[in-house]
């Protein structure tokens, strides 16, 4: 290194609030976890059906790029994203972690996977959703351990739903519907973006400027997703991407593949 | 127990010799992650080793390190599965897919890991070193038949090896060889038994 240090002004801790102030918009640590692609739960072998849509010439570069992720965040996207909330919404039901394992909630999650099996037509894409899920209760349930993820993990061995799981694990964590809708919009629209790095060689910053330009977006998609989830199950977002379902079932069945969807 | 090292040194010849040396005593299972999903996994089957549905493929998204070491969250769930399914287990071998010197297992997944090498990319390998080199719990050195074809010093190796390694154990081994495992076997032997007390050491 050398060189002069650079003069350091007055420290600018001077003039924050004190520490016991409310921060506008606290975020808990529980999203900017479940968020970073680093989070353990193996969603890093996922490209979210960018490795068939680049096989199949549908995406080759970052314009198509640009265009894919749009349309997933506004499609699964929104779908997800509802599905977490409602999911988080019902493991904070019973109280904050304390009652909200009791079997008697058992019943309303196997309503609340019922309806995400509705919404993804793909059995590939399904069985790929329960691994995800199942991942990530059982990496989470160590991170905050207590009786809902416990209880979850014991009622679906083969795994709930990705997004559900996302809901349960958010509220286990400390955290709220919104957050984790936030979290399943931006993760439908990251992880495609991620693969498709590895798969087309496009410029990291530059796959990462489309997110980024996405970010009201994400907003937006979280925002819907979390107010549609305060209705009744039926109102619950149910968006979906045919040619994402198409794709799925032609990567599942396929002979050779770096990506496990 | 996590088999890794680069592409080509002899990881799955290893498996494969292991299975065919311990599986009419013990109740064996494979994980592989490979880069194209299944290749190694398909070489175990064809090699007819262990019944077919005890070998399953991890996908690892173009990373076999991640899926290895930083997110070990689908070898585990495979690991759990095939516990499940064939209890009990005395041994499950984990596959590394063929990657760098860097690429470690995490002791979150496995309790001992083995680190290939070969010599037919000359003798600077255990000298340039890199965590499974230096930190795994056996290296093997595979190949020595082509050491004089390659201009590789074997003795160079050993040494530079014991530098990066300290105490830790180093083999040099023929895999192709009929019984050019039986060393790792007998390593392998006295870490179950390790296990079997308890006092296997950990990282």
């Amino acid at each position: 290194m050398g060189g002069p240090l650079p003069v350091l002004g007055p420290s600018p801790v001077v003039g924050l609030p004190p520490v016991d102030r409310p921060m506008a918009g606290g975020t808990p640590a529980v999203v900017l976890l479940l968020a970073d692609g680093r989070f353990p739960a193996g969603g890093h072998a996922h490209s979210g059906g960018m490795e068939q849509a680049v096989s199949a010439g549908t995406v080759a570069g970052p314009a198509d790029l640009q265009a894919w992720t749009t349309g997933v965040l506004w499609t699964v996207g929104l779908t997800a994203a509802g599905l977490a909330a409602a999911g988080c919404a019902l493991g904070l039901a019973g109280g904050p972690g304390a009652g909200a394992g009791r079997r008697d909630s058992l019943p309303r999650w196997a309503r609340l996977q019922s309806e995400a099996d509705a919404r993804l037509p793909s059995a590939a894409q399904r069985t790929t959703s329960c691994r995800l899920g199942r991942q990530l209760v059982r990496s989470a349930g160590r991170v905050w351990p207590g009786p809902l993820l416990e209880a979850l993990a014991g009622a679906w061995p083969d795994g709930l739903h990705h997004a559900l799981a996302l809901g349960a694990v958010t509220a286990a964590g400390g955290g709220l519907p919104a957050d984790a809708a936030l979290v399943a919009a931006f993760t439908t629209a990251m992880t495609p973006v991620g693969a498709a790095v590895r798969l087309l060689g496009i410029d990291p910053v530059e796959a990462t400027a489309i997110v980024g330009r996405l970010g009201p977006a994400v907003q937006t998609v979280a925002a819907e997703a979390t107010a549609a989830a305060t209705g009744p199950l039926r109102n619950l977002p149910a968006r979906s991407a045919p040619l994402l379902d198409y794709l799925a079932e032609h990567h599942h069945r396929r002979q050779g593949r770096l990506f496990a969807s | 127990m996590g088999v890794g090292g680069p592409v080509g040194s002899g990881k799955t010849a290893l498996v494969a010799s292991l299975c065919q040396l311990l599986s009419a005593e013990m109740h064996l299972a494979v994980v592989t992650n490979d880069i194209y999903t299944t290749e190694d996994a398909d070489f175990l089957r064809q090699a007819g080793v262990l019944d077919e549905e005890r070998i399953v493929a991890v996908e690892t998204g173009c990373c076999p390190h991640t899926a290895i070491r930083d997110d070990i969250a689908a070898n585990v769930d495979a690991v759990e599965a095939l516990e499940q399914r064939f209890a009990p287990l005395d041994l499950v071998l984990v596959e590394s897919g063929g990657d760098n010197l860097t690429a470690t297992f995490s002791y979150g997944l496995v309790d001992v890991q083995i680190f290939v090498v070969d010599v037919s990319g000359g003798d600077k390998v255990p000298r340039k070193g890199g965590p499974g080199v230096s930190q795994s719990d056996l290296l093997v050195v595979n190949k020595t038949d082509l050491a004089p074809l390659v201009g590789a010093d074997l003795a160079v190796m050993a040494a530079d090896a014991a530098v990066a390694r300290g105490a830790r154990p180093v083999l040099f081994t023929c895999l192709r060889q009929a019984s050019g495992a039986a060393p790792i076997e007998v390593w392998l032997r006295q870490q179950l038994a390790l296990h079997r007390r308890g006092t296997l050491a950990g990282p």
